[in-house]
Parts: C-alpha cells; structure tokens; sequence
C-alpha cells in the first residue's frame, strides 16, 4: 500500500473457553478500498468485523485505526459506524431523527443537523422520506435509512454486517450499485461482511475468504477467481471441476498430473513428484466438442464423457457431463441460435494447459 | 320505619376478616384439646320432656358450638348437629333478610341485637320456659335470670348462656398498676397505649370517660361528639391501633405497648402463652361486658331438641365445661364449683353484683332515631376518630 | 376458500378468548356495573334501598377525612411504585443484557411466594423495638433507645410495601426490557452514545409502555393496599381502603362504601393521566419528532 493502512489487525484472536473463533489474524486495511470479509457461517467474520467495531474484545492482538491502537476503546469512542444486519432503526423516532442520532450526540447546532441530515438523505435518494415513521418503510428504504445513519457521521471506517440478507434479489442488485456509487461519491472506506460469493464479487476491491477461523486468501476478485491458492476457495467462488490426481512428474514450467484418464498438463510447477493434487478447472474453460478429435496441439487436455444434463439458466446453459473420473460441468452462454448439444451425446471435454490451476490442499 | 320487604337482601361474607382474630374464633384450637376431659357423666340436671332426636340446625360463634362438651349427649339422644361458623353477627340475619328464609333451628346473639331482631326484622320466636327446665331463679345468677336484654314484653326470646368482660388489659412489667384511665395518660405511657377493633368493647368506655356511662347506648348526637373529642389525649398516646384481639395480643407479645383501652378479658391469658405477662383492670371507670345468647329463629323447624340443647348449654358441667375453654363466665350459679382453679379465679363470682356495678350489660346504639346517636353515627365518628379527623 | 378461512379464523380467535372474557364479564365486569348503580342507593340497617342519590358522593367529598386518607394513600403508591421502580430497574438491566438463563430471576421471585399477611407480621418482628434491628444495633452500642421510627411510621408502610412489589415491578420491567434488544443499544452506542444517553435515548424511550405500565400498576396496588399501612403504618396511617372495607363490613353500607371506591377508582385516572403528560413533557414518550 502507498498510503498507510486505515485499519490494521495484528495477531487478532478470539476465544470462548476452548472453542476459537479467530486464529492469529493479520490484516491491512487501505484508506477508501471497499474489503470484504467472506466466508460460510461460522468462519469469525462477523466476529472480526465487530472487534473492529468495538462490540466484541480480541482475546489476544491489536487493532488499531489510523495508527492508534483502539483495542481497548469503546465502540462509542471509536471513528467507526456499523449498518445492521437487520438496521436496527430506533423505532421511536422518524427517519430524519434517526439519521440525525449521531450528530445530535456530538452536540451539533440544529442548522447544521438539518443540512447533512437533507443531504445524506438526497444521497441515499430517500429526501421525500424525512418524516416518514419506521413501521412504514420498506426493506429496501430501511437499509438506505440505516445507511444514512452511519455515513452522516463521516466515519473513519463503515462496516456493513450482511446488509443486503434481508432483501430480494432484484434490489439486492440494485442496492450493491447504490452500494458502490455512494462510496465513490464519500470516498469512505468499507469493511463488508456476506457469506454471499456473487456480492463479494461485484461489490469488492478486495476479498478476504475466511474459513474456521483464518484467512484462507485475500486479493482481489479476479484474482481470487481465476487463481485460487485452496480446493476451498476453488470451490466457494463460482463452480468449479475438481480432478483429483497425483503428480507424475515436472519439467519446467510444467507439471504433468495423473487424473486417472490420462495424464493432464499444467502450466505450473513446483510441486513435488508424487504429491496428491487437486486440479481446477472452471466450467467457462472448458471446451466441448462432439466429435472425438485427437487432441493434436500440445496444451490440450481432455475427458471423454456423456452430456448428462443439459440446464438452461437463461443467459447461459450449463452442461453435466458423466465421465469415468467425475461429473463435469461445462458452461456457455446460450447459443443465440439454438443449443446444439443434447442428453445422451458423446462428446470430448477439454482446456488449456494454463487453464487449469493446480492445488495442493 | 321503611317495610322490611321492600328492602334488598345481600349478604356480608367477609373476605379479609380481621375477626378471624376475634375472642370469638381465637377459641378454635383450644376448643380440640382440654374440653372432652372435663366431660363425665351427667349428674342432677332435669331431663328435658318430649321428643327430642334427629337434626339440629345451629349457627355460633367459633367455640361455642358445644361439639365436644355434648358429644355424649348428642349419641344418646340420637340427635346430629349441624353447625355452621358465625363470624359476624351480620352473618346470621342476612339469613333472614328477604325472600328465602334459610332453616335454622337455633343460632346465638350478643346483646344489643335483640331488639333489632325480635322487633325490627322479626326473626326471633319465643322459647317454651317449660322446656328449658334449668332455667330457673336457683339455677342462674339473678342478673341474667329475666334481664331485659332477654325476657321482655312477657316472653322470652333468647337464653343468656357464656358472658365475658371487655377491659383495660396492661402489662405490669411496663407500666405501674393501673387503678383509673387517667393514669393512660402519664408521660411514661406515651407511644405504648393502643386502641383495638373491637367497638363493643371500646364504645361503652368512651361514653364512661365522658360521664355519659348510664346513658349508653342512647346518646344524644352532641353528646357523641363530646365523648369523642374527650378522647383526644388519648390518641396522643398512641403509635399504633390493633386490628383485632389478635393483633392486640401480638402487639403485646412483642412488647410494643403497655396497655389496650380496652379489650377482652381473656387477653391475658394468651399473652401469658407467648410468655408475656399481662393483667385485666378493672378500674375506677369500670369495664364492659358481653353476654352470647341462644334464640329460636322463625324458621325453627325440630323446636324440642332445640330447647333441649339450650338446657344442656346452661347445665352446671357443660358451663364448666365451656367457660374452661373460652375464658368466660358462667350464668349457672352451680358452674363455678366445678371449674377449674384458673377458670373460676377468671372473675369474682363471690361477688358478682359488685362485678356487674363497674361492668354493666350495655346493648348497641339504635338503628335509626333522630333523638340519638345511630350506629352508623358512631361508626363514622368512631373511624373519624381513628383517622384523627 | 378464501372467505371461508378468514372467518374460521376469526371464530376459531374469538372461541379461544371466550372463557377468559366471560369470566371477566361475569366476576368482574357485571359485579363493578353493579357496584356502580349501588353507588347511588341508599342503605339503612344493612338492607339497600334503590334511590338516584348523589348523597353518598357528596358525603364523601365533603368528609375531610376522605382526603386526608386518599392522600395517604396516593403517597404511599407513588413511594411505593418509585422506589420499586429504581431499585428493579438495574436489576431487570443486569437479567436481561448481561446473563444468559434466568437464575437471578428465579431468586428474587421467591420472595414472592411467601405469604402476604406472613411477610407483615415478619416485617413487625423486624422492625419493632425489640426487634432484630433494634436489638442489634443497642447490643452494639450505637444507640442506648430502640429507634420508634422504623416501625408504624410512613417507612414502614413503604419498605414492606416495596418488598411486597418489588418482583412484580420486576417481572414487568424484565418483560419490557426484553423487547428492546441487544442490537438497538449496539446501534446507539456505534453512533457514540455514552452509557446513560444510550439509557435515556433508546431503553427508555423503546421501554415506555412496560415502565408506565409497572408504575401504574404497581402504584394502583399499593395506593389501595390498606392492611399494610394498618398493620405497620402506625397511628396516622391509615388510608382510604380502610373506610371503603368498614362501610362494607361493619356498618353495611354498601352504597357508600361504593361511591367512595368509585371516588378512588376516578383518582388513580386522573393520576395516571397526569403521570402521562409529565413523561410527555420530559420528552421520554415515543411517537415525537425533534425537528420541524
């Protein structure tokens, strides 16, 4: 990072008796980078996402915010804001007062509340909304409103605790936009919490993919997708082919894997002969043909198999296809002029060489 | 008078019924044990003529419904009692108020209610003398014997049977003998003086204070009033007042006051069972006393085994008997020979005129009247009083 | 259909209620209309007599004593239903965000298995001049006199009062406070609010209804409880529930006994009603908006 980190984490644990939540994490947060913390339930995402907020204490570690060492401050004294997983809105109070909480707490004069509260409003596009009563906003308004909430206070950090769970897939999408607009528009730093790989994806600069506790990989999306360092994180971003094979040997830049229909070549090394490897192999990266060809160029590696099922998903289709190792995805996007393919076909499977990634756990 | 018909009937049941610590049902456990001992067998009393068996419909006090002092009686006449529990008086005539009169064959009354019931509701029927045969000039102490508060207009309506005195009761330990109510009002007694509950006990003695004694329980409205406001110092003198003989006799116990203006007679007796000592005065002023009856009521049905019961209650061991249990005293002169030393020693039988001089049998203020103070009158005042207003 | 299943639910509602109503209806209901209309009768000799009188209302507001009682008795509720009130607050706090299981809870709602008349009686022992207080503190030397004041004195009445009430205050403020959940006093304290604005801006504002309700309830039954004040209240402690149970006992006067509860009953509204306003001008009631 160029700039210092905003949020730094230093050998974070959290344990309850014997049960460890979080594992010695170490972290860099950059100043205005939207991060996601990733994982399925019970990774200690949320967990750390509320030792950085101050909700929760670290057994062992340090978090520090701007340089200074918070670990000991209340989530009262800290820079940072939290939107709710279910918003948590005071009740007693209209949109406007809920919006203004913060900054009626630090005492600000009563013009100055009405002009950021309007304008916070206008942001999240609710201005018409001030007077309205809780119990009378939808789940897409609510969120925006506990959204307003936190940002008025221009916080240091904004943490957002799976905000979109509640919603339904058409807004979800249409809130992540909303998302990333108003986070160019402040510039604030988000840390953002989901088990859901798809918004972690759009919404991200960077990913954290946690699991039991640790930090498996952080990168970007892309990164995290074309080139996962684990079978877990193949297997939680997108879908995957998994051929589980050993090494027979490496030359170079190559090594080549035995995956029980033949030897596969990949465009990696450093893994020693006789190791028990997993390749990955998107869909995407697959090509399929009907007609056995030889595979003649050199970076083909193939299956033969039967097409199982043929699952039309809109824009794309995806193919099962049944082979003698494994059950094998392929995925295009629809033929515009029909899809050619069917139940029962023989067809050949086959990627590039540097398609593949090889994984080692 | 407004008809008695066109008034409503309802009944007074008692939810929180601070008499549940009254003299009257304080007698419960006592009566279980000591009574049957001091049965035997009967001897020298008139056997009562005619047919006397089967059910007996009573209404009494707690104590008072001789369940084991006749119990030999009761199995060799073949006669079953049925009693029901009076605990206030009201119980027994809103049995008759209205339509339905209830079967009842023989109930009690304190006195001052006779009038109220044989004249007013109309609910007494006169008694057959022939058939109480105990009932007779050498049996009972001349001043029940044909008392007004019992036999008038020539007939008799009820049967005066247990008697009692309500009195200055103090502790000796705290206080120096008491010898008139004046002396309630020494410094030394100040915060430990206590008024109880009981108006039948505490009313006669407001009227004697104020020298209205004779004349109670006919006081004109002023002279009400003046007893009253006499009383004043006395309140002065107080921290608390008892709810209840009950609460009096706890009040004593745990030595939060020295005397009760007045109260029953028996009182001592139960401190004495807490282990605290206290005496009954009866001072220049005098005292109060009670007397429980026993009448027919109108829907008297078995009348001969009625009046037969009430013979035995007068009986000289079924006196004895009785008195020993509720610490009262007896209306048969032959009783007190066979009590027992503390039962007899409860009052001076070797002079009981002397006894009813300073503690007559006064009745309860009219109803009604326009001359005198009502009961209702004296019930305000007397909850004005407690409330210092 | 539809139609069909709409209205079986309703009868299906309406058949579960019906027990709990009609037995309101019958016991409760009728019996206060009836004790309404007695309320303008006459009685005389322990009988009723129908009238439309208003003697017994006026009767009692031109008796100075009513007043006085009815005050005493206003005190003691509002002693009673404060200190309540303040002293289960922290605990009600404590029982619902800082332990899980209800083992405190437990604890002080024994209290309130023993007997009523018992825990009087107790307290009398307690605090009377020889009692365990007194007797203590003499045989350590701090005072050579039992100290009268502790027993049928106004704080009496009120410590007996409060131990009586105080786990059904709690009870009640347990149950409010358990609405308002952990996540909205997270949220207050995320946009900076200290441990007493996040009490004054979202407990007790979210909680209202449950402490106006332990209040008034609590102050309703200690305002009418008369045996209390008789039995440990001393010489001027009496309140008003006394001369309603004496008219209904001793002197039968059920119509006026009547009218006098109704004066109460009239009173406490009034006190409620007003207790409402001062939350609302405190600014504590919800449903206010602090901008124009």
């Amino acid at each position: 990072m160029t700039t210092p980190p905003i949020v730094e984490l230093y050998g974070v644990t959290k344990s309850f008796g014997a049960f460890t939540v979080l594992n010695d994490i170490d972290l860099k947060i950059a100043d205005g980078e939207i991060l996601t913390l990733l994982g399925p339930s019970g990774c200690g995402k949320t967990t750390l996402m509320r030792i950085v907020a101050g909700f929760e204490q670290s057994t062992h570690g340090r978090v520090l915010l701007r340089g200074v060492d918070v670990s000991n401050q209340p989530p009262e004294r800290r820079p940072v804001n939290m939107v709710f997983q279910r918003y948590a809105l005071f009740p007693h109070l209209d949109v406007f007062d809920n919006v203004a909480f913060g900054l009626r707490l630090k005492k600000k004069s009563k013009s100055e509340i009405k002009k950021t509260v309007t304008h916070m409003l206008e942001l999240v596009q609710l201005g018409e909304y001030a007077n309205r009563w809780i119990t009378e906003l939808s789940g897409g308004q609510a969120q925006r409103v506990a959204l307003a909430r936190a940002l008025v206070n221009e916080p240091s950090v904004l943490l957002l605790d799976e905000p979109l769970a509640a919603l339904d897939l058409k807004i979800r999408h249409h809130m992540l936009a909303e998302l990333k607009r108003i986070h160019v528009e402040t510039g604030t730093t988000f840390i953002y919490v989901t088990h859901d790989q798809d918004e972690a994806t759009i919404l991200s600069d960077r990913i954290v993919l946690m699991n039991k506790g640790a930090i498996e990989q952080i990168g970007t999306p892309e990164e995290m997708y074309a080139r996962p360092q684990s079978l877990f994180c193949a297997k939680f971003l997108g879908e995957t082919n998994i051929l589980s094979g050993s090494v027979i040997s490496a030359e170079g830049d190559t090594t080549y894997v035995d995956i029980g229909a033949g030897a596969a070549k990949v465009a990696m090394n450093g893994v020693p002969v006789g190791s028990q490897v997993s390749l990955a192999v998107r869909p995407e990266a697959i090509r399929l043909d009907k007609v056995r060809e030889v595979a003649g160029k050199e970076n083909f590696n193939f299956v033969d198999g039967v097409i199982q099922d043929v699952v039309f998903m809109g824009s794309r289709v995806v193919y099962n296809i049944r082979t003698p190792i494994n059950l094998i995805k392929y995925q295009e996007t629809r033929p515009v002029h029909g899809i050619s393919l069917e139940r029962g076909d023989e067809v050949r499977a086959s990627w590039a060489a540097d398609a593949a990634v090889l994984l080692t756990h | 008078m407004t008809d008695v018909k066109d008034l409503l009937p309802f009944g007074t049941a008692n939810i929180l019924n601070n008499d549940v610590l009254s003299r009257r049902s304080f007698m419960g456990s006592a009566l279980a044990l000591g009574a049957g001992a001091a049965l035997g067998s009967f001897t020298g009393f008139s056997p009562a003529k005619a047919a006397v068996g089967g059910d007996l419909k009573i209404m009494a006090w707690e104590g008072f419904t001789l369940e084991n002092e006749l119990k030999a009686w009761r199995e060799k006449n073949g006669v079953q009692v049925d009693a029901a529990i009076i605990s206030t008086q009201d119980d027994v005539h809103s049995k008759f108020i209205g339509g339905g009169a209830v079967r009842l064959d023989l109930a009690e009354y304190s006195q001052g209610f006779e009038r109220f019931y044989v004249d007013e509701l109309k609910i007494v029927k006169p008694i057959d003398i022939a058939k109480v045969p105990n009932f007779t000039p050498e049996n009972i102490q001349p001043q029940f014997y044909q008392a007004p508060t019992w036999y008038f207009e020539g007939e008799y309506h009820a049967i005066p049977w247990v008697w009692g005195l309500n009195a200055l009761v103090y502790n000796p330990k705290m206080t120096k003998p008491i010898k008139s109510y004046k002396d309630l009002l020494a410094p030394e007694m100040k915060g430990k003086l206590t008024f109880c509950d009981d108006t039948i006990a505490t009313w006669p003695m407001i009227a004697r204070l104020a020298g209205f004694g004779p004349k109670f329980p006919n006081l004109t409205k002023d002279e009400m009033k003046t007893a009253f406001e006499g009383l004043g110092p006395y309140r002065d003198q107080c921290r608390v007042f008892a709810s209840s003989n009950g609460d009096t006799i706890s009040l004593f116990a745990s030595g939060e006051i020295a005397a009760c203006f007045s109260v029953w007679s028996g009182t001592p007796v139960e401190t004495a069972k807490r282990g605290v000592e206290t005496v009954y005065a009866v001072p220049e002023e005098g005292a109060v006393m009670w007397c429980d009856a026993w009448f027919m009521p109108k829907t008297s049905v078995n009348t001969d085994t009625a009046h037969a019961f009430m013979n035995q209650a007068i009986s000289p061991e079924v006196q004895a008997a009785v008195c020993k249990a509720v610490t009262g005293g007896s209306v048969n002169k032959h009783a007190p020979a066979l009590m027992d030393a503390d039962t007899k020693a409860l009052f001076n039988y070797a002079d009981l005129p002397e006894v009813f001089r300073k503690s007559p049998l006064q009745g309860q203020p009219p109803r009604t009247s326009d001359k005198y103070a009502t009961y209702d009158e004296w019930t305000q005042a007397w909850a004005d009083f407690k409330s210092s207003f | 259909m539809a139609a069909d299943a709409v209205d079986r639910k309703k009868i299906v509602g309406a058949a579960l209620a019906a027990p709990t109503f009609l037995f309101l209806l019958v016991f409760f209901l009728i019996p206060t209309g009836l004790l309404f209309v007695y309320s303008f009768w006459l009685a005389k000799s322990f009988a009723l007599i129908p009238a439309l009188s208003l003697d017994n209302y006026t009767r009692a507001l031109s008796s100075w004593g009513f007043y006085a009682l009815t005050l005493s008795g206003l005190k003691n509720g509002f002693w009673t239903a404060a200190f309540s009130v303040v002293l289960s607050f922290p605990a009600a706090y404590y029982i619902v965000y800082r332990t899980r299981g209800n083992l405190l809870f437990y604890i002080i709602l024994v209290s309130w298995f023993s007997s009523y008349l018992v825990r009087i009686y107790a307290w009398r022992v307690i605090l009377g001049s020889n009692g365990l207080i007194n007797t203590t503190l003499i045989q350590l030397g701090l005072i050579s006199q039992p100290l009268e004041i502790l027993l049928f004195s106004p704080f009496a009445t009120i410590l007996t009062l409060v131990h009586i009430m105080l786990p059904f205050t709690l009870l009640l403020l347990v149950s409010s406070l358990r609405d308002v959940k952990a996540e909205y006093i997270e949220a207050a304290k995320d946009l900076g609010a200290s441990q007493f604005e996040v009490f004054r801006k979202v407990i007790l504002p979210m909680s209202y209804k449950g402490l106006v309700g332990a209040f008034m309830f609590t102050f309703v039954l200690a305002a009418g409880d008369y045996v209390t004040p008789q039995f440990l209240g001393g010489r001027d402690g009496m309140t008003t529930g006394i001369m309603i149970s004496n008219q209904f006992r001793s002197s039968g006067n059920w119509p006026f006994g009547a009218a006098m509860a109704f004066l109460l009953l009239a009173t406490f509204l009034v006190v409620y009603f007003l207790f409402v306003q001062l939350l609302n001008l405190l600014k504590l009631a919800p449903g206010r908006r602090f901008h124009d």
